[in-house]
């Protein structure tokens, strides 16, 4: 399932793939320019909560994401 | 690309305490001299000490096992690995495996206690039993208890003089908001970053993660490449602390820094409260001869509670 944020007019989405905990293979649509962090809270996730590789490393969430990009999240709250 | 503060290589943490990204080798670099700092100013560790570390497979303990192997030479303390399997069917048995791999890696001794081996049952077995009982008593207390209760005998008994969990930030945090909310003045006098016991049955505890930030400990154990599989502890449902977590990692997104704030209290209550509150000496279990706060010791309690048998302390060493 795609999830896509509403462009405003004139705004270009880019596709990325998301691995989400290991568990979960997502796509979101995003305008060009998003963070991380606007990828991870459209998924209701909390950022506090987050780590985020970008194709295979390790970023801080203030990265825009590119179309493409596969990011692969970690859950900080291991449970147990 | 966001920039290293210090050195313009990508960054991959902006760390709330400095208000800094940091690249991969500043942050290792930070998050190291955090870890070493700790075990000087709170006289975590001395020369010639044995001390076990308690872990998981999870990543906090996984670092702390990574770090206190790391220091061991420079502050002349030895170290080996100690794991509870409680029996956790389809969660610890791979937690275990990735503990395995990080300490052969880096070359530790690690040893095992079994909850079936040493106390006659499994934790899926025990909470058949309370599930049976109406669930007066839930999974995490019981097996939090079980837990302290064989790894103070366990490292004893392997000769250890110090135990080294990986409690980080954010637990510390939760710990405090939950005895505020039940008044565990005792427990707020008690939460420290070494925990002396009082008794000399009772090994020192030392957390060398008591102020680094639970996402931190995340980011570095990537970059060292200490990987722990995505599972989650199928009774984390049952614990009021997971609750009190999720909770405070909200407010930490509305206003950082309110965990680094929630610590800050809860050592100056601790401080504070210690000239009041008077110290008592823990006295033996009269049933297992054990360290207690009680005549009859909460392992024993609980073990009288699921109808299990004595005690029978079984230490396996799997690497």
């Amino acid at each position: 399932m795609v999830t896509e944020v509403e462009p405003l007019a004139g705004e270009e989405l880019v596709t990325v793939k998301i691995r989400v905990f290991g568990r979960e293979d997502k796509v979101v649509r995003v305008p060009r320019g998003s963070t991380i962090e606007r990828v991870i809270r459209l998924l209701s996730l909390n950022p506090v909560e987050v780590v985020a590789a970008k194709n295979g490393e390790v970023v801080t969430e203030e990265e825009e994401v590119e179309d493409g990009d596969f990011i692969e999240l970690y859950s900080v709250v291991s449970g147990g | 690309m966001v920039s290293c503060a210090l050195c313009g290589k990508r960054a991959v943490i902006r760390v709330g305490y400095l208000d800094k990204p940091l690249c991969a080798d500043h942050f290792s670099e930070f998050f190291e001299k955090r870890f070493r700092q700790m075990l000087v100013r709170f006289d975590m560790v001395d020369k010639g000490d044995v001390v076990a570390v308690a872990t998981s497979g999870g990543k906090d303990s996984l670092v702390t096992l990574y770090l206190m192997e790391k220091f061991s030479e420079e502050f002349g303390y030895s170290v080996f690995a100690l794991a509870i399997d409680e029996g956790i069917s389809g969660y610890r048995e791979y937690k275990l495996d990735a503990l395995v791999s990080v300490a052969r890696k880096i070359g530790v001794e690690l040893y095992v206690i079994s909850f079936k081996k040493s106390l006659g049952a499994t934790l899926d077995e025990m909470v058949n039993v309370l599930k049976s009982k109406g669930m007066v008593y839930k999974p995490c207390g019981i097996c939090g208890v079980f837990r302290r209760y064989l790894i103070n005998l366990a490292a004893r008994e392997l000769g250890a003089n110090k135990v080294a969990t990986g409690h980080n930030l954010d637990d510390e945090a939760q710990v405090f908001v939950m005895n505020v909310a039940r008044s565990g003045i005792p427990n707020i006098v008690r939460e420290w970053p070494v925990s002396r016991g009082g008794h000399e049955k009772l090994v020192t505890r030392i957390k060398p993660l008591f102020f680094t930030p639970e996402k931190e400990s995340l980011v570095y154990s990537l970059i060292r490449g200490l990987k722990t599989p995505f599972v989650e502890c199928p009774y984390v449902v049952y614990s009021a602390r997971h609750r009190v977590r999720r909770e405070l990692n909200r407010l930490e997104d509305e206003k950082p820094g309110v965990k680094y704030r929630i610590i800050a209290s809860s050592l100056l209550y601790s401080r504070l409260l210690s000239r009041v509150v008077r110290k008592t000496t823990p006295q033996l279990c009269k049933v297992c001869g054990e360290p207690s706060s009680s005549e009859v010791c909460k392992a024993c309690q609980f073990r009288e509670y699921l109808g299990l048998g004595d005690v029978s302390l079984k230490i396996e060493r799997v690497s």
